[in-house]
């Protein structure tokens, strides 16, 4: 998957002739192009094949017909999508504050932000558990404070997912939406308020406009990762919050239906293609 | 043409006693500065004067931590940058991006809620006005830097500001562009009859452009008049070594002459007239690299010097002679009449000569 951010134009050409020539760059990329064909085309290409086992689309027409299977999808993109609006109105500020702080506030920032992204989803979502479960941290201190008399059902249901993926996903927001922000020529927002224009209106006619390429990118980056979850809603959701990477798993796994499991996954990825191609061609809004 | 008749009239501006330091730094000691309406003031000095200091002080961008800004009759000194009506110019034109031409222009009267119509109307005259009809729909990278200068010179006077705040606008463009746009913005301002403050440290530009010009060292104004007052009596040594060449020499004033007093600088004994300037005190002495003349045998001089011709550049209608008279070093501007270029090789002898009026003295 390709994020594109906007950048300075490389000096492309003038490393590629230092490099020898046109040949050069390819070279470079052999050794990461032969990963993927051998580690990541070959395997899409096999579930295609699976897929198509039998020489008809009878799985694809289960996979896009069955109403349950549309449900889980339909789940599948409302959860990726509350997870994404949560992100961007948790991470724009956090990436705003870190553009305006010290060097060394910042620092610290990004190691809260780094820290957790480097620790595996598992032990993230574990740690979740602890925290929303019935004897679990929340519950036990309302209880001890009185509040409460029997435990919340803070866990297995849809925001105990969305906020564990939100957890997880949070910084692959906040990184991307930064990188935007610290380019934002501070001048703009001084003439914006020189010019006449009130907080509100600098934001919105010209902070957000210039950050919206950051915010798309990251926004995205969360939408397509989150539509194939499984840890967190396996856990998370304890059975009852059901997305489509736990319904591929449980064909392979439970029903060893690999063929259906393939159609399943080949639709996944249409879709993300899809939102990638659709995301890549939204205009940044006009002041 | 233009819609100069229903413009609101320009303001004058009135700094009193303005100061401003960052930490232990005084970037503005207690200026004092008026600006009348529709006179174009430049704040001429080097990085470091506190020019641009003073200038976000009256944009509002920095508050300053005495004296007070008067623009018209309001006291703007606490006053958000957007309510004080500054149209302003930026060295890096400051254009938005993801606007268009026209969209750029108008956003100082859409912010303000003005109707679309009148926007309309309000747009396309102010593009007129800088030459740039049917740019509307262009995006600032699609334009050149010369333009997207001219884009931002017209978004920040399509709203009427009483004043007009110029911070080295030209200093990112070229020498030709950057002259072509000199005149732009002077003819812009005298059609509009803007009130402007223009920051730079480019003393063509200061001489060109101004009504006056204030001369700012290390915080303070050292002096501020006209563009030939400055040029011909600079009032401190700094004004006169900023603002053109000059041929300067301190020393003891040793006698009077009727009108002409004696200096004895450097070793040489300099004929100034300076009715004004009392004997016994010292003075530094300003000689124009124009006015040093080129002396024949007889020739009658006040000052006459003789030198050898150490370095000769040619600037097009004159030539610049570095002369050395023993350890002296004196810089004599001529032009292709007086010196036909050739006629004068590096390391030749000549006699040169000032009179009298053509000193200017500097106390102290």
């Amino acid at each position: 998957m390709s994020i594109s951010l906007p950048a300075d134009e490389p000096p492309r050409a003038g490393i590629a002739a230092r490099l020898g020539g046109g040949a050069g760059p390819f070279v470079l990329g052999l050794p990461a192009l032969v990963f993927l064909l051998l580690l990541f085309v070959g395997p899409v290409l096999r579930l295609l094949v699976l897929s198509v086992e039998g020489g008809d689309l009878a799985a694809y027409e289960k996979a896009v017909t069955d109403g349950l299977y549309l449900t889980v999808f339909w789940e599948t993109f409302r959860i990726a999508a509350i997870v994404t609006a949560a992100s961007i109105v948790l991470g724009y500020p956090v990436a705003y504050w870190l553009t305006t702080v010290s060097r060394t506030t910042a620092a610290i920032g990004f190691a809260c932000i780094l820290v957790p992204l480097m620790t595996s989803v598992l032990v993230r979502t574990y740690a979740w558990m602890v925290i929303l479960g019935r004897n679990g941290i929340i519950n036990r201190a309302l209880r001890d404070w009185g509040l409460i008399d029997a435990p919340l059902p803070l866990l297995h249901n849809l925001p105990s997912v969305v906020i564990g993926m939100t957890h997880v996903l949070l910084p692959m927001f906040i990184l991307p939406v930064y990188s935007v922000m610290v380019r934002v020529d501070r001048e703009l927002l001084r003439a914006a308020d020189g010019l006449g224009a009130s907080g509100g209106q600098i934001f919105a006619r010209v902070y957000f406009p210039l950050t919206w390429p950051g915010v798309l990118a990251g926004g995205t980056l969360v939408f397509i990762v989150a539509l194939g979850f499984y840890i967190t809603p396996a856990l998370l959701g304890g059975g009852r919050i059901i997305m489509i990477a736990n319904v591929i798993e449980n064909q392979v796994q439970t029903l060893l239906d690999w063929r259906f499991a393939s159609a399943l996954s080949m639709v996944l990825l249409l879709a993300t293609l899809a939102i990638q191609a659709a995301s890549s061609r939204v205009q940044a809004p006009r002041g | 043409m233009v819609t100069a008749p229903s413009r609101r009239p320009s303001l004058p501006l009135r700094l009193t006693g303005i100061g401003k330091r960052f930490g232990a730094v005084v970037a503005v000691g207690g200026v004092d500065l008026t600006v009348e309406a529709g006179e174009f003031v430049t704040l001429l000095g080097p990085s470091g004067s506190g020019k641009t200091t003073l200038l976000k002080v009256v944009a509002g961008f920095e508050a300053p931590d005495r004296g007070t800004v008067h623009i018209g009759a309001t006291d703007v000194t606490r006053m958000p940058p957007g309510r004080r009506n500054i149209g302003m110019v930026f060295q890096n034109y400051a254009l938005f991006p993801h606007m268009t031409v026209a969209r750029n222009v108008a956003f100082p009267l859409s912010v303000r809620h003005v109707a679309r119509e009148e926007i309309g109307r309000r747009v396309a005259a102010a593009l007129a006005l800088v030459e740039l009809g049917g740019y509307d729909e262009r995006l600032p990278a699609q334009l050149s830097g010369g333009q997207q200068q001219r884009v931002a010179l017209s978004r920040a006077v399509v709203f009427d500001p009483g004043l007009q705040l110029l911070d080295e606008p030209f200093g990112a463009l070229d020498r030709r562009l950057r002259q072509q746009l000199q005149e732009e913005v002077r003819r812009l301002q005298r059609r509009l009859g803007l009130t402007a403050v223009f920051v730079t440290h480019d003393q063509e530009e200061a001489l060109l452009l101004s009504d006056r010009i204030a001369v700012m060292n290390q915080g303070a104004i050292e002096q501020i008049g006209p563009p030939h007052e400055i040029y011909a009596r600079p009032r401190t040594v700094f004004a006169a070594g900023f603002i053109g060449e000059s041929n300067l020499w301190s020393g003891p004033v040793t006698a009077r002459d009727g009108a002409d007093v004696t200096i004895a600088a450097d070793g040489m004994n300099l004929r100034a007239r300076a009715p004004a300037v009392a004997s016994g005190g010292s003075a530094t002495a300003m000689v124009r690299p124009e006015r040093v003349r080129l002396l024949g045998g007889a020739e009658p001089a006040d000052n006459r010097v003789s030198a050898r011709v150490e370095e000769i550049s040619y600037l097009g209608q004159t030539q610049k002679y570095l002369l050395a008279a023993g350890s002296r070093r004196l810089t004599a501007v001529w032009d292709l009449t007086a010196a036909p270029v050739g006629s004068i090789a590096v390391g030749a002898c000549v006699t040169v000569g000032w009179s009298a009026a053509d000193v200017h003295l500097i106390a102290g």
